[in-house]
């Protein structure tokens, strides 16, 4: 039996949970940025984040690890600063106002608002959302573990709806043919799933991560090893990452049995692997102070925000990957879910009882 | 009957100790402790400097005159400590060299009234136990089942098996007494497994629980066997060593002012079994068995106990065990796991995070987080409807333990019985 965790072991453990799924993100970022540059023969490498790369020599032609690693950190490091440094001037302000000491958690939610980042946001939007993030998903309700939202899921969602053309990318990420996380529903719902052959797009390429995407959310093999962490330590809610797959899996069926071909026979196993999903559910979704605080309740919210990621992401193929959206509607009902397994219970023991 | 118990926590706070049953560690003060009956307002009957032999009578319940707290030793009463809002501390009792303890009368034990007066008058009354509350029963009222607890899973406890094992006698006699105290069922709850001899009979049932803690706890067992609620019926408890006094006072005049206990903890040297008087001082008991000075002396398990300190320093009257363990180093608990047991609290207080902790050592079928919210804020009512009459403090002894906040619900749960015992009556 391991020992029971503390307050700050939860931090800590969900940092370095959060590990691989970093490195997998400066890696593949890097990877995928090369690749890019490569395709489009160098052309329209303009912004400061090319400058930087191309002026420390990276050869985009014949990538080393270093080029790999030093393009992707370009790309993560900026992200994750801002980031940090605007989450923490907020939460800085809350504790002054408050008189009280600062807490850390503003750390780990930075960080994962910078996976659910494209890698090519204006670092404006990134500054802009997470203090919005920190102020209102947070701050205002009395800071960690007395709010109903993850910051870092609030502040990802302001980016997508405020923004939403800061993450459909550069113009420079769109030049390899199909291969990108949320292209590949596109392209799905044009041609069926002849288009994955012929795109040479493969199972355990999106497993692993080799495809494009938000920089965090790309490599379920990496998100896999830190949810087994936070499972076995009990900070993620093995029912709610399960309730999630089996809501998802439900939705498909659902749509393949009724579904007229083309997205809608997209098998679960794609679903899961594809846009945000692992990463989503794995270090998001299962955030104990937003998530449902019942064992009955996890089940209900897993299945019911899994099976809306299918529902929005197959329904309204303008907006392809739609976990922060379907995670945040998650979040925000499960204190209703909550509540009606609270009922459930009292009622159950009114009976029991007499 | 068999019961499994499939949440819970075993926890490893030291060696267990040598279950062997007949070192006698004499006892020169003795106390009874206010804190073991929550709800009594005490009306004090030997003032200080008194003298008063075993059995006699000290304390009495002010609106329950009949119910009386007897000396545990003979000798002088030392002092009488207050706390908050002059509630009852400890009333202390210093032993002298005559040994002399007060007869009773033999009663007929066949006789309702006589075995229920007898155990008034002789204090053993006041080891009985309801829920909802966890009070002393009225002396005229009638549970709906009695339950003898003849098992132990507070991490490091003694063995209830060898000890029952030493009393056969009067274990067995102390159950029928209790057949005649009331005329409600009688459960023995036991380890499964366990060699506890249950005695034949229509009205007594033996149930074996599984599982570790908290399937040794009354709640455990009355939430399994008896389930309580709103009707207004009460269960009533009592531990295996109340069982054996109780067997000794009708059997032989007078009951068994002893407890044995297990002195234990990774603190302790030596750790096994003694034989110590009710309520006797804790810094006795463990006087030259320490390895260290920088330890801390609870009585009772480290998930339940209170800190013997100060007026508090004497063995609490359910308590079968007297933890010795190490403080951790000041203000640096190891980052991965919590910071300290129950009775180390600094007081801060943090939020509470609802990971799956809460449902591993959740008492049985409680939903944990809303019962723990609707403490924290003192929602009486939703408490009252999550199921808060069936619990008493040592049921989340566990919940304090695994919470990060750092809040204590135990605490937080009398606050909120005492007032629904309140509105109640």
């Amino acid at each position: 039996m391991r020992a029971l965790i503390s307050a700050k072991g939860i931090k800590v453990t969900t940092v370095v949970a959060l590990i691989p799924v970093l490195a997998a993100a400066v890696v593949n970022t890097g990877y995928q940025y090369l690749r890019a540059l490569d395709t489009a023969g160098g052309e329209g490498a303009s912004g400061w984040r090319d400058s930087f790369i191309l002026g420390l020599g990276v050869d985009y032609q014949d990538p080393t690890i270093i080029g790999i690693t030093v393009a992707g950190l370009a790309h993560v490091a900026p992200v994750l600063i801002i980031a940090m440094m605007a989450a923490g001037v907020c939460e800085r302000a809350f504790a002054t106002q408050r008189d009280r000491p600062m807490d850390a958690g503003f750390i780990l939610s930075a960080i994962v608002f910078t996976l659910l980042m494209h890698p090519e946001v204006s670092l404006f939007h990134v500054a802009f959302a997470m203090m919005f993030g920190i102020v209102f998903g947070r701050g205002v309700f009395g800071g960690e573990g007395k709010t109903f939202l993850n910051p870092a899921l609030l502040a990802a969602a302001v980016v997508q709806i405020s923004f939403p053309t800061a993450h459909t990318g550069h113009p420079l990420w769109d030049g390899i043919a199909g291969y990108s996380g949320t292209k590949i529903f596109s392209l799905f719902n044009e041609s069926g799933s002849g288009a994955l052959a012929s795109s040479d797009i493969g199972w355990w390429d999106a497993f692993i991560g080799v495809q494009q995407g938000m920089m965090g959310t790309t490599s379920t093999l990496a998100i896999a090893l830190g949810g087994i962490l936070l499972m076995w330590s009990r900070i993620a809610s093995w029912r709610l990452v399960l309730g999630h797959v089996l809501g998802l899996t439900l939705a498909v069926s659902l749509f393949s049995a009724v579904g007229d071909g083309g997205i809608t026979n997209l098998p679960w196993y794609w679903h899961a692997v594809l846009g945000s999903f692992a990463f989503g559910v794995v270090f998001v979704a299962t955030d104990p102070p937003s998530a449902a605080s019942t064992d009955a309740g996890r089940w209900i919210q897993g299945i019911v925000a899994g099976g809306l990621v299918v529902v929005m992401r197959v329904v309204n193929p303008s907006h392809p990957d739609s976990v922060v959206t379907a995670l945040l509607m998650g979040s925000i009902l499960a204190p209703l879910i909550d509540y009606g397994v609270v009922g459930w219970n009292i009622r159950q023991r009114r009976r029991r009882y007499g | 009957m068999h019961v499994k118990v499939r949440t819970g926590l075993e926890l490893q706070v030291g060696e267990p100790p040598e279950m062997r049953v007949g070192e006698v560690k004499p006892t020169s003060a003795a106390a009874i402790l206010g804190r073991d009956f929550p709800g009594v307002k005490f009306d004090v009957l030997a003032e200080p400097s008194k003298r008063v032999r075993a059995g006699e009578p000290v304390l009495r319940d002010r609106h329950r005159p009949r119910i009386v707290f007897t000396a545990p030793i003979s000798g002088q009463v030392a002092s009488i400590s207050r706390g908050a809002r002059r509630a009852l501390q400890s009333i202390q009792i210093v032993a002298d060299d005559a040994i002399d303890g007060v007869g009773f009368d033999v009663p007929d034990a066949s006789n309702r009234d006589s075995v229920r007066k007898v155990m008034c008058e002789s204090g053993l009354w006041t080891s009985l136990r309801t829920r909802p509350y966890g009070h002393i029963p009225d002396p005229d009222a009638e549970p709906r089942v009695l339950m003898i607890t003849a098992m132990d899973t507070e991490p490091l406890a003694p063995d209830p098996v060898c000890i029952i094992s030493e009393y056969p006698q009067h274990f067995t006699a102390g159950i029928d007494a209790l057949t005649e105290v009331c005329d409600a069922p009688l459960f023995v709850c036991r380890a499964a497994g366990s060699d506890v001899s249950a005695v034949d009979s229509d009205r007594v049932q033996t149930v074996e629980f599984s599982g570790c803690h908290p399937a040794g706890l009354p709640g455990t067992h009355i939430h399994e066997l008896c389930p309580i609620g709103f009707d207004g019926s009460e269960v009533w408890y009592i531990g295996y060593q109340d069982v054996i006094s109780l067997g000794r006072l009708i059997s032989e005049g007078a009951p068994w002012y002893s407890r044995i206990v297990s002195l234990a903890g990774n603190g302790v040297a030596r750790p096994r079994l003694l034989e110590v008087a009710c309520g006797a001082s804790v810094d006795e008991i463990t006087r030259g068995e320490m390895t260290d000075d920088a330890l801390r002396v609870i009585s009772g398990s480290v998930l339940s106990g209170h800190a013997a300190v100060g007026a508090q320093a004497f063995l609490g009257q359910k308590h079968n065990q007297v933890t010795v363990i190490k403080e951790p180093a000041a203000g640096k608990p190891g980052w991965w796991r919590r910071g300290g047991w129950t009775v180390a609290h600094a007081g801060n207080t943090g939020p509470l995070l609802p990971t799956g902790d809460m449902e591993k050592v959740s008492p049985p079928g409680i939903l944990p987080v809303p019962l723990m919210r609707a403490l924290l804020v003192g929602d009486i009512d939703r408490a009252r409807d999550l199921g808060a009459l069936e619990l008493v403090e040592e049921d989340l002894a566990l919940l304090t333990y695994a919470c990060p906040s750092g809040n204590r619900y135990g605490r937080l749960l009398r606050n909120v019985l005492d007032q629904l015992h309140k509105e109640a009556s």
